[in-house]
């Protein structure tokens, strides 16, 4: 039986190695480049033509559009307007990351807890400095909130720490997460056909059925970090916490 | 203003009241089965994370300090404490959020 695993493995495609640090192209940086070339085509291609009544490509990204834009509109209200730019990239990269990570031969960076915790760290560090930017030194309350006694200080220190250090990795450990144990389960299962002979069509069937259900999965994960990383941006913002 | 002709003039306010709408949260457009995997997926991590994290932290600085596993464990009991935190603050919200519907 295969390596369920040995899909994950990063090669490298363009050893490069600058002072000691490996900066190589591997194939992960090869998916990434590829998701960002079939994203850019596909909405230049689709925005070509714009019209009042839109071609069926139009609709298409004009509704990814909306989507995002209510999503903003749900979390973070008027004021998230600024942020479509930012919110639509990271919903289109991730979506199609994990939508290409789907076809044979190819490969899911978003199972990578590198790849998707450095995604994070953007919206982590985005966070932090809305945070200073809107709330100013009262920002800091976050760690150790008005009115605490002395003495719970420093019980209470470090748990807000760890629960705001927290948020950029529940982001990348549910998204990789998913990742990982769908194509995990496509990978085993596709070995059970070969190895059921006869009876093969029956994992057949129930791995063409997990195919259908990590499409929906890959989708849905996109919303939820999206959606959650908004949720981040504007508990940043507010000055409830 | 006053010069405008009546309809551009209602025209005006049929765009401003559409501007309005549309910056307004809409809740209704998210499907229950969304919310409801949003919720599911969100509560796991939320109290797995911080716990994570707490563990790796403790154990850099115990490989730093040479204090094996003290602060590790320390750190690991703030992680519960803060997935524990972090789990009523999202429930806190998913509340606020159900009673907007």
């Amino acid at each position: 039986m295969e390596n369920p695993l040995e899909q994950f493995e990063i090669k490298k495609i363009l050893p490069l190695d600058i002072n000691g640090i490996d900066i190589s192209f591997t194939n992960s940086s090869l998916c990434m480049v590829i998701t960002v070339i079939v994203v850019f085509l596909g909405l230049c291609l689709s925005l070509r033509k714009r019209s009042i009544v839109p071609t069926m490509g139009q609709a298409f990204a004009e509704s990814i559009y909306d989507f995002v834009q209510d999503i903003i509109g749900e979390t973070l209200g008027k004021e998230g307007i600024k942020f479509v730019a930012f919110v639509f990239t990271l919903f289109v990269f991730v979506s199609f990351g994990n939508l290409l990570g789907l076809f044979p031969y190819s490969f899911t960076f978003t199972s990578h807890i590198a790849a998707v915790g450095t995604l994070s760290m953007f919206c982590f560090i985005l966070n932090i400095i809305l945070g200073i930017k809107h709330r100013g030194l009262s920002y800091f309350h976050t760690f150790c909130p008005e009115g605490l006694p002395i003495f719970m200080a420093p019980l209470i220190i470090p748990v807000e720490t760890l629960s705001l250090l927290a948020k950029p990795f529940s982001l990348t450990l549910r998204l990789a997460i998913n990742m990982s144990v769908g194509h995990i389960m496509l990978k085993v299962l596709g070995t059970f056909i070969i190895a059921m002979q006869f009876f093969g069509f029956i994992p057949l069937v129930a791995d063409m059925c997990i195919i259908m259900f990590e499409m929906f999965i890959a989708l849905l994960q996109a919303y939820i970090y999206t959606i959650l990383s908004c949720v981040y941006l504007s508990q940043a913002i507010s000055n409830e916490e | 203003m006053n010069k405008l002709p009546s309809d551009i003039r209602n025209m005006d306010i049929r765009i401003r009241k559409m501007q309005n709408k549309s910056a307004a949260p809409r809740h209704h457009n998210r499907s229950r089965l969304r919310i409801f995997m949003e919720y599911a997926f969100r509560m796991a991590a939320e109290f797995a994370a911080p716990v994570v994290v707490g563990l790796c932290i403790g154990y850099v600085l115990d490989k730093l300090l040479g204090t094996k596993p003290m602060i590790m464990l320390i750190l690991a009991i703030f992680g519960v404490a803060a997935g524990t935190l972090n789990m009523y603050r999202a429930a806190q919200q998913i509340d606020k959020d159900m009673d907007k519907e």
